[in-house]
């Protein structure tokens, strides 16, 4: 059985759907995740509020990208994650 | 031949205290920024709560060595004695407080509810200094201190201890981190007995500079190392 995915593990996968499509749609960004609808929402919304990622309206659909916060989290992602890791926080 | 030397050393320690305790202050509040700064940019990066409470504790732990040792020689050569024992009870205030968010740091996850807009725990963590330190003021001792920060790094090592079971395996860092921890808990004791029982002997504080001075170095490789 596979280890259960750590809160930060789950928003560099994200993330890093998002970065390799530029642009996703939530359904989407939903299967990429591997999240529980809810789950997703919780995310997601936490990650817009904390300028990780946007939403744009493209052709009166909803699509989210990158911000410059967001790509910068998964450039210094091993390093966050081994700062995290090392004391235990 | 090698007794001589360490006696000597020793000798000229004593001579030159203020000196010692001065460059100690400086290579502490020298690490406490590195620290800071580092870990300021992990939480503009990952707005992760834990590393914001972690660089909140070593901006305090290096204000309270700045008052300690800069702020109180500065007054004591000035003969300014109210300022003096401000920044004594300042000094004790920001230790007290740094103690605790350091804790937190470690334990925030299974306390904290997303939703609080004000965190209370934090709240909590001031007025408990403020009156720990007030009680000492009028007790005139550092009793409180000392016992704050004995119970505090005893769960500290406690967590860390667990951490390096858990996940130990995978992570070198934690072994050196726990027995470090154990180091700070060994140094506050031994700072509890050498203001209490032996009126602040030099040996005794000699021991628990060296001891402090290696735990923070500690915290920096940790740091340091979270780029490899």
């Amino acid at each position: 059985m596979s280890k259960k995915r750590e809160r930060l593990e789950i928003i560099k996968d994200i993330l890093d759907a998002i970065r390799k499509k530029r642009k996703i749609k939530p359904t989407r960004l939903l299967y990429a995740s591997n999240l529980s609808p809810q789950m997703f929402k919780v995310y997601v919304n936490e990650l817009i509020e904390k300028e990780f990622i946007k939403v744009e309206i493209n052709k009166g659909k909803k699509e989210f990208t990158l911000t410059k916060k967001g790509f910068d989290f998964l450039q210094e992602y091993h390093v966050i994650e081994n700062f995290i890791e090392n004391f235990g926080l | 031949m090698l007794n001589l030397i360490i006696q000597e050393a020793i000798q000229k320690a004593v001579e030159n205290k203020e000196v010692i305790k001065l460059i100690y202050a400086f290579i502490i509040i020298l690490i406490c920024i590195i620290i800071a700064k580092k870990s300021n940019k992990i939480f503009k990066i990952s707005s992760y709560k834990g590393a914001k409470y972690f660089r909140n504790a070593f901006i305090f732990y290096g204000l309270a060595f700045f008052s300690r040792y800069f702020l109180m020689f500065v007054f004591s050569r000035l003969d300014l004695r109210l300022f003096y024992l401000i920044s004594n009870y300042f000094f004790e205030f920001f230790l007290i407080i740094a103690g605790f968010l350091l804790l937190y740091s470690l334990s925030w996850k299974k306390i904290e509810n997303n939703k609080e807009i004000l965190n209370l725990k934090i709240l909590i963590f001031y007025s408990m200094a403020l009156l720990l330190v007030v009680t000492d003021y009028l007790w005139r001792t550092y009793f409180l201190l000392f016992t704050s920060q004995i119970i505090i790094f005893s769960f500290i090592f406690a967590i860390s201890f667990i951490n390096y079971i858990e996940k130990g395996k995978n992570r070198k860092f934690l072994r050196i981190y726990c027995f470090s921890m154990l180091l700070a808990l060994i140094a506050w004791i031994l700072n509890a007995l050498a203001g209490l029982l032996f009126n602040w002997n030099v040996f005794v504080m000699i021991l628990i500079y060296s001891l402090n001075i290696c735990v923070f170095l500690v915290f920096l490789f940790g740091v340091i190392n979270s780029k490899n």
